[in-house]
């Protein structure tokens, strides 16, 4: 696949928050903080793009050549525990103002599990190793994309006067599938067409 | 890492246990059968058990010790569930991609609520991560119900030859195919929700008003 392709394909056909499903936290009572939506992108895209390396250091150089590629989804998620455990500890070191910022914005187990099932979803492709950092790295951007888009909404909706029993989690899950299915017309096969594979 | 986690009020939120469910959101990607859901409720009860006791174990020692505990944990029992997958079920292995993993460490959420009770007893810590469990299994299969209802005019039983399904009449001439995808799940999800918020709402009115 093209790098233009990859960035197209991972970022927006195989979006990791409508395409996937992955990543979504549908909280959209709570109020919106675009620096913070901002940075949960950031530290995704940084744990996805670090993730993708480590797997694809974990299937070629360890578990192919032992044949236990079986293994590959428990050992990444002791890998991008511990990455992530590694960017809490700087963020720790660098200073209140970056941990303030990017600490409760992070999710960890929500980021965890969609930093998770992008690493496993590159891994699949069987791709090299720029290959997967490029495909992590689009990801990360399309997460951001979505994480922008879904906050732009829900700020929006906090002034419409929605049904009692639509307010909040439902409302947020129904923005989020109006979002998907917009979404859903960027097929992988158009980019392919209009970019080659 | 369970520390951060969200703690959902129930007192101010009924769809809460969606929240809480905020990392079984990615199951609704896969779970457009009957079946599908009941095999990743199994995933998910699972991790949840084995993140629960992982949180129970270490509660009582150093602040740092819970978070990589419940992580290995999660690995030890998904390298179990991935190697018995691929031994016994590898056409729904292949089918399920990674969103057995995925839930799996998304069901470290109902560990996190676990370490909520962090100051309580083991059985008010069991109690919380039974009834969230309860509630996600609830709410997966409910959606996945719906989902296969109305987009395929049939429901799957689960089966270890991948499931049964068995054709309603009606439904199975023109199905609404679009419920199949992504966000046909999210769509049903937030209809279920909502249902669940009226009829909780609703609930407590009458009982007010018997009071």
């Amino acid at each position: 696949m093209s790098w233009v392709g990859i960035l197209l394909t991972f970022s927006l056909a195989e979006n990791v928050v409508f395409a996937r499903l992955l990543g979504l936290y549908p909280c959209a009572d709570q109020p919106v903080d675009r620096r913070r939506t901002v940075a949960a992108g950031a530290a995704l895209t940084l744990l996805v793009t670090a993730g993708a390396f480590a797997a694809w250091a974990l299937r070629v150089l360890v578990l192919e050549p032992l044949k236990l590629s079986v293994l590959l989804a428990p050992l990444t998620v002791l890998a991008i525990g511990a990455i992530g455990a590694l960017a809490r500890a700087c963020l720790r070191l660098a200073g209140d103002g970056a941990s303030r910022l990017l600490g409760p914005a992070f999710q960890p187990i929500v980021a965890l599990a969609a930093a998770l099932g992008v690493v496993l979803a590159v891994s699949g492709e069987r791709a090299g190793v720029l290959e997967s950092v490029a495909a992590g790295l689009a990801s990360g951007l399309g997460f951001l994309l979505a994480q922008a888009i879904l906050a732009a909404v829900a700020d929006r909706m906090q002034t419409e006067d929605a049904p009692e029993a639509f307010r909040g989690i439902p409302l947020a899950l129904l923005s989020a599938a109006l979002a998907s299915l917009a979404f859903a017309g960027l097929d992988r096969a158009l980019f392919a067409r209009l970019v080659g594979r | 890492m369970t520390s951060d986690a969200p703690r959902p009020d129930l007192s101010r939120d009924p769809a809460w246990l969606l929240s809480l469910a905020a990392g079984l959101v990615p199951a609704l990607a896969v779970a457009t059968r009957v079946s599908t859901a009941a095999w990743l409720s199994a995933v998910a009860v699972l991790a949840a058990v084995a993140a629960c006791l992982a949180v129970l174990a270490t509660r009582r020692m150093a602040s740092w010790v819970p978070a990589p505990a419940v992580l290995l944990a999660i690995s030890g029992m998904l390298a179990g569930v991935e190697l018995a997958a691929a031994a016994w079920l590898p056409q729904l292995r292949a089918g399920l991609g990674v969103y057995p993993p995925v839930t799996m460490v998304s069901c470290l959420l109902l560990g996190a609520a676990a370490s909520a009770a962090r100051e309580a007893t083991a059985a008010r810590a069991a109690g919380v991560v039974a009834r969230s469990v309860i509630g996600l299994v609830g709410m997966l299969l409910a959606v996945a119900l719906v989902r296969e209802a109305l987009g395929a005019g049939s429901v799957t039983l689960p089966t270890l030859a991948g499931g049964r399904p068995i054709v309603l009449p009606g439904l199975g001439k023109a199905p609404a195919a679009a419920l199949l995808a992504p966000f046909g799940g999210l769509l049903v999800a937030a209809y279920v929700a909502a249902a669940v918020r009226g009829c909780w709402r609703a609930t407590r009115r009458a009982k007010g008003a018997g009071r």
